[in-house]
């Protein structure tokens, strides 16, 4: 059953395009991520989707409530965590999850219950009675988690929830998304880190200046990708022009050298992997390694996005950059 | 949790003016603008100028009343998006217009409770001849209007100066015009029709009456009607514009 329903979502700021004619669905129980690079449209769709801003035209289906007609009813269903969308500073991570509870016309007995599994489960229960203020970027959002949990929603939609947060911080809330999402949560996520959406996605939707170019499993996404699988060998001794050797096993198309490893391309790995391994045997070398590489989901994403590898590295610069002021 | 029913949206309102008073009511451009600024601006005038305190009490009240209100309700708006807690409250679900009936009463409380506590205690000192069940409706009535007020042009302020700005533009000229200092009738007849086009021309006179006995039944009850058109009219108009920026 799908639980979000798009169909030629469309989002004009005033002459400017954001979104152009997106359709898609999202399945109950599964991980979506939408991935893109900065100022694709991820952040309008998502905000269109919760009901935070209306689209210029199309039809939104969340949890089978049309979002243009009763958003105040889906938002009862959902939870949202963005970067926009922070705790009260002024108030303890206890206090702002009764003031949640209490919107969502939770009884006081929920709220309290409700605000101690989250507290405890997000590993803030003993602070709970300081100021959110006091708390570093990582703990305000657990706080912001929390909140957007605190109805035990259907739906949770997360635009970019590890954005300028440290490793242990993302780690922790990739984790816990997972978790989450194994016990019948249905996430949607907007994010720019590729292995984010690699690791926790189980469909990506990848976008780029407002269109949707693919939608698929990560695995069938990185099929997409022109690039050959490879494979890396290496050798604990190596001889003289092993590279020349190697190249002239049929099949192996390219041979490179990187530091101690080999990269050899080829039209069929399984051969290949068969004709080293009686290589190494008859010239008497010890394989430390051998690896077969598939193309990564940041090759698809380069490719379908047309990003130079430069555009992708300032993009890491930039989440670098976040995590570094926090 | 069930339907969202006017009842529990009423609930959620008063729990979105619970919170807003807990945060805003000591924020800087609350207490400057709401609190000091029209003390002493009203201490600016009457000083030196031999008035009785009992007359002079009326216009405190409107002033401290008028500022104080609609300065919190342009703070706990605009300062809501400007800390990105805006985003927080609507991803909520709650109606819009609960949202700002929501402010509205927190401001409304905030005015209400700096003006009673000195004007009665003032009162008190001064033997003025207060009807204090007309000076309560009064207030509650001017408070309402200068909440909506503050919520009108707060509604697409992402910054408080965006609407504190505006607000003053429009409160101040509005004071000296409105009968707090000078009585409207000794105005040139033009000033006197821009005066009656003011709200704060409507929480004087009505604070005149119950405060002094000064004017009559027939005008305080055209002051009621009055400030509650006029805060009708800003409220719907502020949760339209707020529906506006969502757009």
């Amino acid at each position: 059953m799908d639980i979000i329903e798009v169909e030629g979502l469309t989002k004009y700021y005033k002459k400017f395009l954001a979104v152009d004619n997106i359709s898609f669905n999202v399945r109950e129980g599964e991980f979506f991520g939408l991935l893109g690079p900065n100022g694709a449209g991820k952040t309008t769709t998502i905000r269109i989707l919760t009901g935070l801003l209306k689209p210029s035209s199309g039809n939104i289906f969340v949890t089978g409530i049309d979002v243009r007609k009763n958003s105040v009813e889906v938002k009862s269903n959902i939870g949202i965590i963005s970067e926009t969308a922070n705790p009260y500073l002024e108030m303890s991570a206890w206090d702002n999850l009764m003031f949640a509870g209490a919107l969502h016309s939770l009884s006081r007995e929920e709220r309290r219950k409700r605000a101690e599994d989250l507290l405890k489960l997000l590993g803030l229960y003993n602070r709970r009675n300081e100021k959110v203020e006091n708390f570093s970027k990582g703990l305000r959002k657990r706080v912001a988690i929390a909140l957007a949990l605190m109805h035990d929603p259907q739906v949770l939609f997360l635009d970019e929830p590890t954005s300028g947060l440290d490793v242990q911080s993302s780690r922790m809330i990739r984790q816990f998304l997972r978790k989450l999402n194994e016990n019948g949560v249905t996430i949607f996520l907007t994010t720019h880190y590729i292995e984010e959406a690699d690791s926790l996605c189980d469909r990506i939707g990848i976008i780029k200046n407002g269109k949707i170019i693919a939608i698929d499993s990560p695995e069938n996404l990185k099929a997409q990708s022109k690039k050959k699988r490879t494979l890396e060998i290496s050798f604990e001794n190596t001889l003289e022009n092993i590279a020349e050797e190697i190249q002239k096993l049929p099949n192996v198309k390219l041979v490179k050298k990187y530091a101690d490893k080999f990269i050899i391309h080829t039209d069929d790995i399984s051969e290949t992997i068969k004709e080293l391994v009686n290589f190494a045997s008859k010239k008497n070398l010890r394989i430390v390694s051998l690896n077969t590489m598939a193309p990564s989901l940041e090759d698809t994403f380069v490719e379908l996005t047309g990003l130079s590898s430069l555009e992708l590295e300032r993009i890491e610069q930039i989440g670098k950059m976040r995590k570094m002021k926090m | 949790m069930g339907k969202n029913t006017l009842s529990k949206n009423i609930i959620k309102s008063f729990y979105i003016a619970w919170k807003d008073l807990r945060i805003y009511y000591s924020s800087p451009a609350a207490l400057m603008m709401g609190l000091l600024f029209p003390i002493l601006m009203f201490l600016t005038f009457w000083l030196g100028r031999n008035l009785p305190l009992s007359v002079a009490l009326p216009g405190l009240a409107a002033l401290t009343v008028f500022f104080g209100s609609s300065s919190i309700a342009v703070t706990t708006l605009a300062l809501e998006r400007a800390k990105n807690t805006f985003d927080t409250q609507i991803s909520m679900p709650v109606p819009l217009i609960f949202l700002i009936i929501g402010k509205t009463i927190a401001s409304c409380i905030y005015g209400f409770v700096i003006t009673i506590i000195p004007i009665s205690i003032l009162a008190l000192i001064a033997k003025s001849p207060t009807n204090y069940f007309m000076f309560l409706t009064a207030l509650t009535a001017s408070s309402l209007c200068s909440s909506g007020l503050g919520m009108l042009l707060a509604a697409t302020a992402k910054r408080v100066h965006e609407a504190m700005t505006p607000l003053n533009i429009i409160r101040i000229p509005m004071m000296f015009i409105s009968g707090i200092f000078l009585p409207i009738e000794s105005f040139p007849r033009y000033l006197q029709i821009i005066a009656y086009l003011m709200p704060l021309t409507y929480v004087v006179d009505s604070l005149k009456y119950s405060l002094i006995m000064q004017g009559t039944v027939k005008s305080y009850i055209t002051d009621m009607v009055a400030l509650i058109i006029f805060s009708a009219v800003f409220l719907v108009i502020a949760t339209k514009r707020l529906n506006d920026t969502l757009k």
